[in-house]
């Protein structure tokens, strides 16, 4: 089990060089700033704990929480980058989804705060754990948001953000049923689960890898269409009561 | 955190992510406004096809026949074609919520406020399409308009009561209470 975790996690670090070459070439580094800066952090995570290894020494311990942490907080980029690139014409749905962020920020942050009254941080396994499982819910609901608005309003994707999204809602659905099943303290140090996230993490490489190759345009309305959106929007809820009226009133007796 | 909730989100996720690569797979479309402008009208189905459906006349000649075979194949017909009228009614529906997606998306003064109201709406009409449908599946459409006219008489006869009561209760001044 060792040695393939090894293998896994020198595999992982080789996928992330070339990932970060390949957006280098092909100058996507700029357009993804908060990806490139997640994935650099992840890759000096990466080597500085195989120097720190093994999983059950303290130095190891420290390294894995801290980067965890730093980790986490970063990867709030890949879907700051999402809503950046996809959603940049499309002023009113952008509007949209930072009211949506906003509301699921406001949550799930009086959530945090109710479930920390009271509660002070007196085993520090935990509450780091627990705090790292909050921020990874936050991220899934933010990652939620946008893939809902792309969905509601077919809003179309290229290849480059559709599989960075779907590269890392992947991972992120993983990493968050496995610190929400398994005990805190045991995350940093269970090998199995380990080997399992390390799988699962190089696939993520790679589906970004895929979609980072090359880089494919952004795909921009040819004309900006001006719209009435008070107009539409009330002639469009008329319509559904027109439309609702007519199924009720047809299954009347006459 | 709950485990029920974080299945449903991981659910949400993994489908809206599925739904995600399946439409990106399709161009856009090209958005013409002379056409979204046509495409913005209301196409009712029409009513007299559902009427045709509970023609007492109808039922009173295969009644005739006194054939069981007969009647079952005729309420199984009228049954199917009330099924499509309604199925008519919400592909109709579903028309109208795609072109108002499409046409506003491009518009910088979206509100949250009135996109939830319009999906409430549509929700709304969902729900009563799907609530028909069941019962046109469950009891037919005869029975169905026969059960929504006596639930429409029920209401009526419940207003009626409700307003006569409110009527039977004079209104009488509050006394006031003493003060210092």
């Amino acid at each position: 089990m060792a040695g393939l975790s090894v293998c896994l996690w020198w595999g992982g670090i080789v996928l992330l060089l070339l990932l970060l070459c390949r957006m280098a070439c092909a100058g996507l580094l700029t357009r993804y700033p908060f990806f490139s800066a997640y994935i650099t952090a992840v890759l000096v995570e990466s080597v500085a704990l195989l120097l720190c290894r093994p999983a059950t020494s303290q130095s190891y311990w420290v390294a894995y929480w801290v980067s965890e942490l730093l980790t986490a907080a970063l990867s709030f980029g890949i879907a700051l980058d999402g809503y950046n690139e996809v959603l940049a014409p499309y002023p009113g749905v952008r509007r949209m989804a930072r009211f949506l962020l906003g509301v699921l920020f406001a949550i799930v942050g009086a959530k945090l705060i109710a479930g920390s009254w009271g509660d002070p941080l007196h085993h520090l396994p935990s509450a780091i754990g627990e705090f790292e499982r909050d921020l990874r819910l936050m991220l899934a609901l933010s990652l939620l948001a946008f893939v809902g608005l792309v969905v509601h309003y077919a809003i179309p994707l290229r290849r480059n953000t559709l599989l960075l999204v779907i590269g890392y809602g992947f991972y992120l659905g993983l990493r968050l049923a496995t610190v929400n099943f398994l005990p805190v303290e045991r995350l940093a140090s269970a090998a199995r689960l380990s080997v399992l996230l390390q799988f699962a993490w190089n696939a993520t490489a790679v589906i970004w890898i895929i979609g980072l190759w090359s880089r494919v345009p952004t795909w921009l309305p040819e004309i900006p269409i001006e719209i009435d959106y008070d107009r539409a929007s009330q002639h469009t809820v008329r319509a559904f009561e027109e439309l609702r009226h007519h199924v009720v009133d047809s299954w009347r007796s006459s | 955190m709950n485990p029920v909730f974080l299945a449903i989100l991981s659910f949400a996720l993994l489908w809206l992510l599925f739904l995600m690569l399946r439409r990106s797979r399709s161009e856009p479309d090209p958005f013409d406004a002379a056409a979204a402008r046509s495409e913005s009208e209301v196409r009712l189905p029409a009513r007299h096809l559902l009427d045709q459906c509970f023609s007492a006349e109808d039922l009173e000649f295969v009644r005739a026949r006194q054939s069981p075979a007969l009647r079952r194949l005729f309420l199984r017909e009228r049954r199917r074609l009330a099924g499509c009228w309604l199925r008519e009614t919400r592909r109709e529906a579903r028309r109208l919520l795609r072109w108002h997606l499409n046409s506003v998306r491009y518009a910088a003064d979206l509100r949250p406020a009135a996109e939830a109201k319009l999906l409430w709406v549509a929700a709304v009409f969902f729900l009563v399409s799907s609530a028909l449908t069941a019962l046109v599946w469950l009891y037919g459409p005869l029975e169905t308009r026969r059960f929504l006219a006596s639930t429409q008489e029920l209401a009526r006869i419940l207003t009626q009561t409700t307003d006569r009561m409110a009527a039977a209760i004079h209104p009488r001044a509050v006394p006031r209470m003493a003060t210092n």
